[in-house]
């Protein structure tokens, strides 16, 4: 059970690029896995599911580290209205999409070939025990330890 | 009501996560309950320095001994993980660190775009 109030972050960020291509960086499997998660492998990933419209799942492995230590991550779209805004949830695949945290993405066009995003991530009422337990599983095995250890750094 | 997590206890926590013996016995921890001995066997440490570790998972509450048995087994205590500051700092440092890469791709694909000529098929 989550102990704490504050179960949400946002993260904005300007980019050099026209809304629409932003937008597609999301929602096109060509873009999308080469840059999501800390670290991407050269070769197309061949678990990628993107079925992108309400109600559609996706999966994707995410690599954390150099050694190429990994994990599927997934969810399902919530929604979709181009090229301003996304909704989904994440997590793992097999998650119900009511217990993942949602994702909010939101596009502003700036002008000038600039694009701001708000990416708001919201943490559900209440994570279920499975999810820490499935947390745990992940979360000491090789793929997350150097996001650990950044923390670590981090905090220290 | 709510209860805030305080920084120490976060601190603690993935302190106590930095290291690879003390992530090697949690694992050992996540699929059951185990002695000391049981938890030193895989490691070429001490029983002193096991328990060393254990201590530091112990204040960390991320391990708890049963005291009711006389072997006096260790069981893994998820509670800390729930907290959802960790998970929050977790996820933040993920899609920060794809944001970058993010920016990264969307200043490629623009290089990479020819630059428009007068070229008619």
């Amino acid at each position: 059970m989550i102990r704490n109030a504050d179960r949400h972050f946002t993260i904005a960020r300007t980019f050099d690029a026209p809304r629409d291509l932003v937008f597609t960086s999301w929602t096109d499997p060509d873009h999308l896995q080469w840059w999501l998660g800390p670290y991407r492998s050269p070769e197309p990933d061949p678990e990628l599911i993107m079925d992108v419209r309400p109600g559609g799942r996706f999966q994707v492995r995410v690599i954390m580290d150099k050694q190429g230590n990994s994990h599927l991550s997934g969810g399902m779209y919530h929604e979709i209205v181009r090229p301003e805004k996304l909704v989904f949830s994440w997590g793992f695949p097999a998650d119900e999409p009511d217990s993942s945290p949602l994702v909010t993405v939101r596009l502003n066009d700036l002008g000038g070939n600039r694009t701001e995003m708000i990416f708001h991530l919201h943490l559900p009422p209440a994570l279920p025990g499975s999810t820490a337990e499935q947390w745990i599983s992940v979360g000491i095995r090789p793929g997350w330890i150097q996001t650990i250890d950044r923390l670590v750094e981090q905090l220290s | 009501m709510t209860v805030t997590v305080e920084p120490d206890t976060l601190s603690r926590t993935f302190a106590a996560l930095a290291d690879p013996t003390r992530r090697s016995i949690l694992a050992r921890l996540s699929e059951g309950e185990a002695t000391v001995n049981e938890l030193a066997a895989p490691h070429s440490l001490s029983l002193p320095a096991i328990s060393k570790h254990l201590k530091v998972l112990q204040n960390a509450g991320l391990v708890t001994k049963r005291r009711e048995a006389q072997t006096r087994p260790c069981t893994l205590n998820a509670a800390p993980l729930r907290d959802a500051e960790a998970w929050l700092q977790q996820y933040r440092r993920f899609f920060e660190e794809s944001f970058d890469r993010l920016e990264e791709h969307l200043r490629q694909l623009q290089a990479d775009q020819p630059e428009p000529e007068d070229e008619t098929p």
